[in-house]
């Protein structure tokens, strides 16, 4: 049951993204990152109940260029319905970001705007043919934006060296169609490896380069919070705690997670570490149980962790603790509801350095890891430690 | 008197009424009277003498022969006028006769205005003399029935005296017996005032007087009805019974309560009085007083010794307390103060000082108790309970078994040394000493009250610490325990302070320079050729820094004084099994076995002590609860070696010390210890304990050196990535060298080699250069071999564990750094050129890593940079590899200008 489903593209692969648009089924999209080939996106929908054949291939989709970041747009009002009722076969209402990483591609290709439409990538946008992207590496969705009374798109584009605003129009018939450069910031010769978006206060950011950790304000596209050595040899990656205002968690070379509170960042209250044995290329807060986290590193392991005591769960937990713990006892692990802090699992199912990493858009359990050698899985949270965090 | 003087007045003043030719003498006589002329001074004595009747008879009968004295003298009483008056005129001169007429005249002018005077006073005189007759005759006259009243009354006195004494003649016996009847009423008064008196003592807080005074009273209050029984008047005995029930009642109420309070303050001294005033020894001296008091009211002196024990000694526990934490405070204080070359411990003196003020106290409360139970005139000796003596040694053994403890815990809180110790002072001498002075600060201790006992009349000398120890059950094995516990403490300390002196020792320049040097460096040489200005602050730096060969020194130094200082202890401690023995509480192989057991668990924390160290300076695995770490670390200590530097030098001497220990000290201690402590303990600790602490300082030294590698290899990591990150990789030129930065990191990874062989005493083999080109020669590995290999780099643990040799450190620093260059090439886009550049780099590489690594360990790493030329040619728009052979030469060329001599 908690074993990975395996899926294989043609070519290298960095990123893979949860279908945001449809939040019922467990899709994601990927992309390869060939140099010289023509490049794929895919399309892929993991069904659970469905043990024969639980990956299956929606579409494979050609693109001119690598891709070495992509995010599938959530739709508004009427697109969602849209595509409930296209069911997997027609994917009209689809959009897709692409950026491409390479240095020698056109600099006006870096960052275009996709509709799905049949088996074809149509192009929608080449977005901000004025100033040129440097390298793509992240697009992060500002949660807020999507919400509220005109509902839009906010993304922010981490490139390699600079952070770009994107505001998409008012969607119309449920989808976007376009955006326009909102704000850049140059990052004078950092290099900006991976950023998150705060959910509690909009437009916060924070990213990481490897001059150490960054907070900023998008409304004034400043730095509010920094600190250089947060990791020795370097930090890689960033998330917010989803429950927990200001509470973020880094990923570095040196192969630890450290946790942080935005608010003081003189020191890290946790350090957790040691499984891993390179770097930790990605790390991911589940978005609805703050304890689970999910980590990707170059030593192509994934590994599931439990944070309990930096998540937002102790406080709940801890009053009904002894009530619910005879209910939590059938899962034949050792007594307590509350799982200690550490990994839960290691998945060995990659051979190659991990780049793309994140939870589906459709449930809390499942989530999906894509390797360098082309190779993407698709892991569950194990049943007896889902249970076990439901049940406390 | 006064009739006298108004008798002259009176002659005086017929006189007055005389014709002028008496005139001389009267006024003669007045001025002798009143002493108003010069002479007064000669006549005034014979007045006094003679009195009035001879002044009466001069001045009636003596002026015949006054004349004959001198006629011409004017003031003169024979003074005769016609002769003066004849002899003036027939002698002086007209002028001189004026000047003298003149001069009478204003002579008898003033004469007549004395005179005048005199007549007014005298009057007034007289006249009081006058009403004063008066009144006199008048009283005189009723005085005469006065007295005849009197005498009547008189007579009246005694004819009622004469009667009294007829009434009383009879009766004596009565009198006597209704005086001691007031007698007894007063006592019984005094009686029924007692409860006030005593309440009044003892608001007073007088407990003494109390209690003597009750004492006093306390017979006749008990055997107030038995004695009246006895004599056969029941019904007064009843009556007197009854009237004092309620004052005896009382009395018992007051002296129960007084007696309570008493014993509650001795039982427990306010503490507060104790803490504010600990030099005061009154607590003492009043708590014996309370204790002669209540024994005097009849106490009983068993539990009354109980109580002043058991009391003094929570004051002394409060004392201590007190003392201790001022020593210690002020201990620290001088040790953050003192001169890094002053050699004295302030903890060992504050020790002192805790013995010297505490010990005292101690001895009073002794000598105290001698004197309320021994030499307490108001007790009977037999009432001197049997137990004193034990009692007393119980509670001596129990004090210094408090201030043992105090001590050692005081000991214990020495704060470790500051971690710039100075590298000239030798660390021996700083630390050695502590741990064999506690114990003979407790000795002293003992000596003291051993003298102390002996003043109070026990003992006939001063103890050595065996006699003490045999005096007092129950206290050797807690000596034996503290001591043998302290000695092992000094020698971990100095243990720790000879590691602190290494890792400065080491520093403060790492084997592998600071990222900003080497990045400035990378940046320099990417291009191509260093250019000689940036290669001179390297080499510069290379000169600065520690040789593996001074560390190794001071390792070598460490090394010895491990074993060498672990043995002494083991030595040292061997004579407080003999002291343990004396204990009474346990039979003498018990205590030798558990005193044994302690010995071994000490010399067994100190190794693990190193290696828990050494599990901190790897600093990985901080997260992770520190589990099995001994119970001496303190959090002081844990955080120290958290904090230090990451000194690549100091890292591999740990390792070399941990392997030192892992192979051949602990044998050696484990041998020393069993030749030492023949028995089943020292078996046990040589065969359970010791290689239960080799895996242990093997697992720590193991780890220490991955972390050595982890650091060196991420060092390295950096300066490739600088190299990665800053060419155009699209547009370079082809290449004509390797480039320079792949020199740096060469020879920094033989420094690191040139490290770990010396430090690990692990030679690099000299290896034929021949084997070296065959893995320049791709061509002859089949494209599924190198596909194996690389398949193979990439499952390798990166930051694993590494092998515990020179070999498998450089195998891991190097797959750190090629892991590292393989990821950084895929995040670039490269041109043919860029790529031919990394092919011939790394072919560099792998030709130069073949000196420095096994060969099968080669060949693996040479997976990683296949790796690395394989995800550069999927990142080159135009894949096409150099020709082996041009690469080859390429790599021959460079090889042939490095230089590396060291």
């Amino acid at each position: 049951m908690s074993s990975a489903r395996i899926y294989g593209v043609k070519y290298a692969a960095r990123c893979v993204a949860p279908v945001l648009s449809d939040p019922d089924r467990h899709r994601f999209v990927t992309a390869t990152c060939s140099l010289r080939d023509t490049n794929e996106v895919h399309v892929i929908e993991f069904v659970e109940d469905n043990p024969s054949r639980d990956i299956v291939c929606e579409k494979i989709l050609s693109h001119p260029e690598e891709v070495w970041s992509i995010i599938a747009l959530p739709a508004f009002d009427g697109g969602q319905a849209t595509s409930a009722t296209a069911n997997g076969t027609d994917s009209g209402q689809l959009r897709l970001i692409t950026g491409s990483g390479t240095a020698n591609a056109p600099a006006d290709h870096r960052c275009r705007l996709w509709r799905v439409q049949h088996d074809e990538l149509k192009l929608e946008e080449t977005i901000d043919q004025n100033t040129p992207f440097t390298p793509v590496r992240r697009f992060l969705l500002d949660p807020h934006s999507t919400e509220g009374p005109s509902p839009m798109c906010r993304l922010v584009v981490l490139e390699s060296r600079a952070i770009r605003v994107l505001e998409s129009d008012a969607p119309a018939g449920g989808c976007v169609s376009g955006f326009r450069s909102a704000s850049r910031v140059d990052l004078e010769g950092r290099v900006c490896y991976g950023g998150s978006m705060d959910p509690h206060h909009p437009m916060q950011l924070t990213t990481v380069d490897d001059g150490g950790i960054r907070g900023w304000d998008l409304r004034t596209i400043k730095t509010t919070v920094q600190r250089a050595d947060t990791h020795p040899y370097g930090v890689l990656d960033v998330d917010y705690n989803p429950n927990r205002p200001y509470y973020i968690v880094t990923a570095g070379e040196d192969a630890t997670l450290r946790f942080w509170d935005l608010r003081k960042l003189n020191a890290c209250f946790k350090r957790i570490g040691t499984v891993h044995s390179h770097w930790i290329s990605r790390v991911c807060y589940n978005a609805y149980h703050d304890q689970l986290l999910i980590t990707g590193g170059t030593d192509s392991l994934v590994n599931l962790w439990t944070v309990g005591s930096v998540s937002s769960a102790p406080m709940r937990s801890s009053s009904t603790l002894s009530a619910t713990t005879p209910v939590a006892k059938d899962t034949g692990e050792e007594g307590g509801g509350e799982l200690p802090d550490g990994l839960i699992r290691s998945f060995e199912d990659h051979e190659d350095s991990i780049y793309g990493l994140c939870w589906s858009a459709c449930d809390a359990w499942v989530f999906a890891s894509v390797s360098y050698d082309g190779r993407l899985a698709i892991h569950q949270v194990p049943s007896e430690d889902k249970y076990r965090i439901l049940l406390v | 008197m006064d009739d006298t003087d108004s008798q002259a007045d009176y002659d005086s003043d017929t006189q007055q009424q005389q014709p002028p030719a008496s005139h001389h003498r009267v006024g003669a006589l007045l001025s002798a009277y009143y002493q108003l002329d010069e002479s007064g001074d000669q006549q005034q004595p014979s007045s006094a003498s003679a009195g009035d009747d001879s002044a009466k008879a001069s001045s009636a009968s003596g002026g015949m022969g006054v004349r004959r004295e001198s006629k011409s003298d004017i003031d003169g009483p024979n003074f005769d006028v016609h002769s003066w008056f004849q002899e003036l005129v027939t002698n002086t001169e007209l002028s001189q006769m004026l000047t003298k007429s003149k001069e009478l005249t204003e002579q008898v002018s003033t004469l007549d205005g004395d005179m005048q005077m005199l007549v007014y006073e005298n009057y007034n005189k007289f006249i009081t003399a006058t009403d004063t007759i008066k009144s006199m005759k008048a009283n005189i006259e009723s005085m005469e029935s006065e007295m005849s009243r009197l005498t009547q009354r008189i007579n009246s006195i005694n004819q009622c005296s004469t009667r009294l004494n007829a009434t009383l003649a009879g009766r004596p016996e009565k009198i006597q017996e209704l005086v001691g009847v007031l007698n007894v009423l007063q006592k019984l008064q005094l009686l029924k005032n007692l409860p006030q008196v005593l309440k009044r003592y003892l608001d007073s807080g007088d407990f003494e007087s109390a209690v003597r005074t009750h004492r006093r009273w306390e017979v006749f209050l008990g055997l107030t009805d038995k004695t009246t029984a006895a004599e056969g008047h029941p019904k007064k005995a009843v009556e007197v019974a009854g009237a004092f029930t309620d004052v005896a009642k009382e009395v018992w109420a007051l002296m129960s309560a007084a007696r309570s309070a008493m014993k509650s303050r001795l039982d427990a001294p306010p503490p507060e009085r104790e803490r504010e005033t600990d030099d005061d020894p009154l607590g003492t001296f009043s708590a014996v007083h309370l204790v002669k008091v209540l024994l005097l009211a009849g106490e009983d002196p068993t539990a009354m010794l109980d109580t002043f024990l058991q009391g003094r000694r929570r004051a002394l526990d409060g004392r201590l307390k007190v003392i201790v934490e001022r020593a210690e405070k002020e201990a620290a204080a001088q040790r953050r103060d003192r001169d890094a070359e002053d050699e004295r411990e302030p903890f060992v003196d504050a020790c002192h000082g805790v013995a010297a003020s505490w010990i005292p106290p101690l001895c009073d409360i002794i000598r105290g108790a001698e004197a309320a139970f021994k030499l307490n005139t108001d007790i009977i000796p037999s009432t001197i309970p049997d137990t004193y003596p034990t009692k007393l040694d119980t509670f001596l053994a129990d004090n210094m078994a408090s201030l043992c403890e105090s001590l050692g815990a005081l000991m214990r809180k020495r704060p470790l040394m500051p971690v710039d110790l100075p590298q000239t002072v030798p660390v021996e001498s700083v630390s050695s000493s502590v741990g064999a002075i506690a114990p003979k600060v407790i000795e002293e201790g003992l000596r003291l009250v051993g003298v102390a006992v002996q003043q109070g009349g026990r003992g006939e000398r001063g103890l050595p610490v065996l006699e003490v120890a045999r005096a007092w059950p129950k206290y050797p094995m807690r000596i034996a325990g503290l001591g043998i516990e302290l000695r092992f403490a000094a020698n971990t300390e100095l243990f720790l302070n000879h590691l602190r002196q290494l890792h400065q020792c080491c520093g403060p320049l790492t084997a592998i320079k600071s990222p900003s040097v080497s990045s400035a460096a990378a940046a320099g040489g990417s291009g191509g050729e260093g250019s000689p200005k940036e290669s001179t602050p390297q080499h510069q730096q290379q000169q600065q820094l520690p040789t593996a060969d001074s560390v190794l020194e001071r390792v070598g130094k460490v090394e010895h004084s491990v074993l060498y200082q672990t043995t002494l202890t083991l030595t040292e401690v061997a004579p407080y099994l003999s002291v343990g023995e004396l204990d009474a509480g346990v039979s003498a192989p018990k205590a030798k076995q558990a005193l044994q057991e302690g010995i071994f668990t000490h010399t067994a924390t100190l190794f693990e002590t190193f290696a828990a160290l050494c599990r901190i300076v790897t600093g990985r695995e901080t997260d992770v609860p520190l589990e099995g770490f001994p119970p001496s670390m303190s959090d002081e200590l844990i955080a120290e070696f958290q904090s230090i530097e990451w000194r690549a030098l100091f890292a591999l001497a740990l390792v070399r010390i941990g392997r030192h220990l892992e192979q051949r000290g602990l044998q050696r201690i484990s041998q020393m210890a069993v030749a030492q402590y023949p028995g089943q303990q020292s078996t046990t600790f040589a065969q359970t304990t010791v290689p239960a602490l080799t895996k242990k300082t093997r697992q720590a030294a193991q780890r220490l050196l991955s972390a050595y590698a982890f650091h060196t290899g991420q060092q390295l990591s950096h300066l490739l990535r600088k190299s990665i990150r800053t060419p155009d990789w699209l547009h370079v030129r082809e290449p004509r060298d390797v480039r320079w930065v792949m020199e740096v990191v060469v020879k920094e990874v033989r420094e690191a080699d040139n490290q770990l062989a010396r430090m690990l005493g692990d030679p690099r083999k000299p290896k034929q250069h021949a084997i070296r080109s065959s893995a320049l020669l791709r061509i002859r590995r089949t494209q599924m071999e190198l596909e194996m290999d690389r398949l193979f780099a990439r499952k390798v643990l990166i930051f694993g564990e590494i092998p515990f040799n020179r070999n498998g450190a450089v195998v891991g620093i190097l797959r750190i750094a090629f892991k590292a260059l393989y990821e950084l090439v895929r995040d670039e886009t490269f041109g043919k050129f860029g790529l031919q550049q990394i092919q011939v780099d790394c072919a560099f590489l792998s030709d130069m890593i073949r000196e420095l690594v096994e060969q099968d360990d080669a060949n693996g790493l040479d997976g990683l940079l296949d790796e690395v030329v394989t995800s550069a040619s999927q990142r080159c728009v135009d894949p096409v590899l150099m020709d082996p052979a041009i690469v080859e030469t390429l790599c021959d060329e460079k090889r042939a200008r490095m230089d590396f001599s060291e």
